[in-house]
């Protein structure tokens, strides 16, 4: 039997079990994605939890997760099936070396000679029982084109083969897709998804995953550094930094032994924060660190 | 469609519900949000499955149908505040609770029966040839009030055609490097599965990208209307352009101009470029540029398109300098002046003189035919 929440409260609490927090928004349009059969884009900066939302779904749902990771030219031979050539070419040579006739050959672009790649695979684990789901990983990064390809496994959960003809799920896999939204996604795609955009968590959220996410770290400096969170956020940086650099922070911090937060400390952690050259001079220049320290003391 | 026919889910709520459902999606629609009939039938199937009365879960139903991009969801909380009025409810105790509002008895589905209007929310005209040809040839900077209309249509129009003609000849195709596995069996099996020959195939080349720096300093006042209205079906029709407007700063558009109506558009770009009309610096606005977004959007495959009249009144090394950086980062550098289509100009101020040499193409953009021409020069640039 499908595993399936209740409830909206359910999922917030299978999702809290498996120690991610989330909102009732989000919380909202899980549910809804699950109760509906509709996949689940989601959009937000870096950092803010997307793939990481998928992977504990899959994890509270208890369903194998397919992850299928987008790049710059990836194609339909990688991601949604292939032939195996070498099986097709064996067998034709078998088939020739016993002499066997047109009605026992059997066909070589037969289900049997195919190559399931992530998106198939998917369609088809459902087929033979195995609960599935699917995360589409970064899809800004593919090319337009191959939006095209995802349409038919968005939509209808099949996917034809023109050699052998349409293969479609019998129950329908939870798709979740994510996008840093380094372009437009077209709007075919978005149509036959739910959107959601996760927002950098809010102080007392943000302050909860921490807490959760790493136990052992201070109350008070935990909550200072979300604080401190939240004003860099407010600043104009190339790359703001997201809950997976507090994260890492945190770790960081708690590796070095530091209960307080001082101006050297910052200095020498702001690595954890901040990924670009450009944000790392402009913390140098304008002496960021000691004056965030100070704002910390008061 | 009328009430009638409410989906089944929603059947068993307060028809009220249903009603003030639609009412609410025809005000996103009014507002530029992307509302369609089959979003607002699945928001209506998925009111079955939360509780309406809980605000964040009613928030999230409609805004996870109704919403597609970030730019939108401000537009979406203030219709969604307002129309469900959760700030000064009257009558309920209850802080969550939806407010119902009384609504004519016979409602249309938003999408549904409404005539079609063009990007710039206004019915269609016709245009005559005639005064079709007359308006190409007429500078932007002389168009009258009612001309403006019609123009617009034009440079809509424009855009999209370009963004088909660049389009089909992206698509390359003949011998390749990498061995088509596919096609040789395929092939082969005309031989009895002998692999006589293989069939290649090879990668579409790269792409070209675009980034478009138009300048809307008080000097372009009478150009960056249109220009903006090229911008906009220019980053419509064509993948992969990256738009800013500069005049002493720089802000980047891009995410504005998605929006689905330009009205809508023009209202988030007016609230958020405070610069507009401003002085001129180029060079600290190329600077910003190079700095904040080269990495990300200069490249040897891109296309840098910047327009602008050329009146500079900050530094000249610098101009010269960012210039130079630009060149050395991106494919191509295209300059598009307004002024060169006035008779007597010559490119003689300081700003242009310093910057033309690292320009491959200088040319004008003053009226409809000079961005046409503009067009083919992009396409023959483009092409592989």
């Amino acid at each position: 039997m499908k595993k399936l929440f209740q409830s909206i409260d359910a999922v917030s609490q299978a999702l809290k079990q498996q120690n991610y927090i989330c909102d009732r928004k989000l919380a909202t349009v899980i549910y809804l994605a699950l109760q509906m059969e509709k996949p689940l884009l989601l959009e937000g900066e870096a950092g803010v939890g997307k793939t990481e939302l998928a992977k504990v779904l899959s994890k509270a749902l208890d369903r194998r997760l397919i992850r299928l990771q987008c790049y710059e030219g990836l194609d339909a031979n990688t991601a949604v099936y292939e032939w195996n050539y070498t099986k097709q070419i064996l067998r034709i040579k078998l088939a020739e070396a016993h002499q066997q006739d047109l009605d026992n050959l059997k066909n070589i672009f037969d289900e049997e000679y195919l190559i399931h790649r992530p998106l198939l695979e998917a369609i088809r684990s459902e087929a033979h029982g195995r609960h599935v789901s699917l995360l589409i990983d970064e899809l800004d990064r593919a090319d337009e084109e191959f939006e095209a390809f995802l349409l038919e496994v968005l939509s209808d959960y099949q996917i034809t083969v023109p050699e052998i003809g349409t293969l479609k799920a019998r129950t329908k896999p939870l798709v979740v897709i994510t996008s840093n939204r380094t372009r437009e996604l077209h709007d075919a795609i978005k149509r036959r998804c739910l959107y959601h955009w996760i927002h950098y968590p809010s102080l007392e959220k943000e302050y909860e995953i921490v807490t959760t996410k790493v136990p052992q770290i201070e109350k008070e400096l935990a909550f200072k550094i979300c604080s401190l969170m939240q004003q860099v956020r407010q600043m104009d940086f190339y790359k703001r930094p997201g809950v997976a650099e507090t994260l890492d922070w945190v770790s960081a911090l708690l590796l070095l032994n530091r209960d307080h937060l001082d101006a050297e400390t910052l200095e020498e952690t702001m690595g954890c924060l901040f990924k670009y050259q450009e944000d790392v001079e402009r913390v140098e220049n304008e002496n960021l660190a000691s004056s965030w320290a100070e704002a910390l003391r008061s | 469609m009328t009430i009638g026919a409410t989906p089944p889910a929603a059947q068993d709520r307060s028809g009220d519900f249903v009603r003030n459902s639609l009412l609410f999606a025809r005000k996103l629609k009014e507002k530029g949000l992307p509302v369609t009939m089959g979003r607002t039938l699945d928001a209506l199937r998925g009111l079955g499955l939360i509780q309406i009365e809980n605000k964040e879960e009613a928030y999230s139903l409609f805004s996870t149908h109704y919403v597609s991009r970030p730019e939108e969801l401000a537009v979406f909380d203030a219709v969604f505040e307002d129309f469900w009025c959760f700030k000064n409810r009257r009558e309920a105790s209850d802080e969550n609770r939806l407010v119902q509002h009384e609504c004519p008895p016979f409602l249309t589905l938003p999408g549904e029966m409404e005539p079609s209007a063009d990007h710039t929310g206004n019915q269609r005209q016709k245009i005559s040839y005639s005064s079709r040809d007359i308006m190409c040839k007429k500078d932007f900077a002389a168009m009258i009030e009612g001309e403006s209309q019609d123009i617009a249509q034009l440079i809509m129009a424009l855009a999209q055609d370009l963004g088909m003609r660049l389009g089909r000849r992206w698509r390359a195709a003949g011998k390749g490097k990498q061995v088509d596995l596919r096609g040789s069996i395929r092939a082969s099996l005309r031989h009895g599965g002998d692999l006589l020959a293989l069939r290649k195939k090879r990668r579409q080349p790269k792409k070209t990208r675009f980034v478009v720096l138009c300048d809307v300093s008080g000097s372009m006042d009478s150009y960056s209307r249109f220009l903006l209205q090229f911008m906009y079906g220019f980053q419509r029709h064509i993948p992969r352009v990256e738009t800013f407007v500069f005049s002493t700063r720089l802000t980047r558009i891009t995410p504005l101009l998605r929006m689905r109506r330009i009205d809508a558009a023009y209202a988030l770009i007016a609230e958020s470029v405070s610069h507009w009309s401003g002085g001129t610096r180029i060079g600290s606005s190329l600077s910003e540029y190079n700095r904040r977004y080269g990495r990300r959007y200069s490249g040897p495959d891109t296309v840098f398109i910047l327009l602008s009249d050329g009146w500079d009144q900050g530094e000249i090394a610098l101009l010269e300098r960012e210039m130079k950086e630009l060149k050395r980062r991106v494919k191509r550098l295209m300059w598009l002046n307004p002024l060169l289509g006035m008779p007597d100009y010559q490119p003689i101020d300081r700003g242009m003189r310093a910057a033309l040499p690292y320009v491959e193409d200088f040319l004008d953009c003053h009226n409809l035919d000079q961005l046409e021409a503009f067009g083919r020069e992009l396409e023959r640039t483009c092409s592989p």
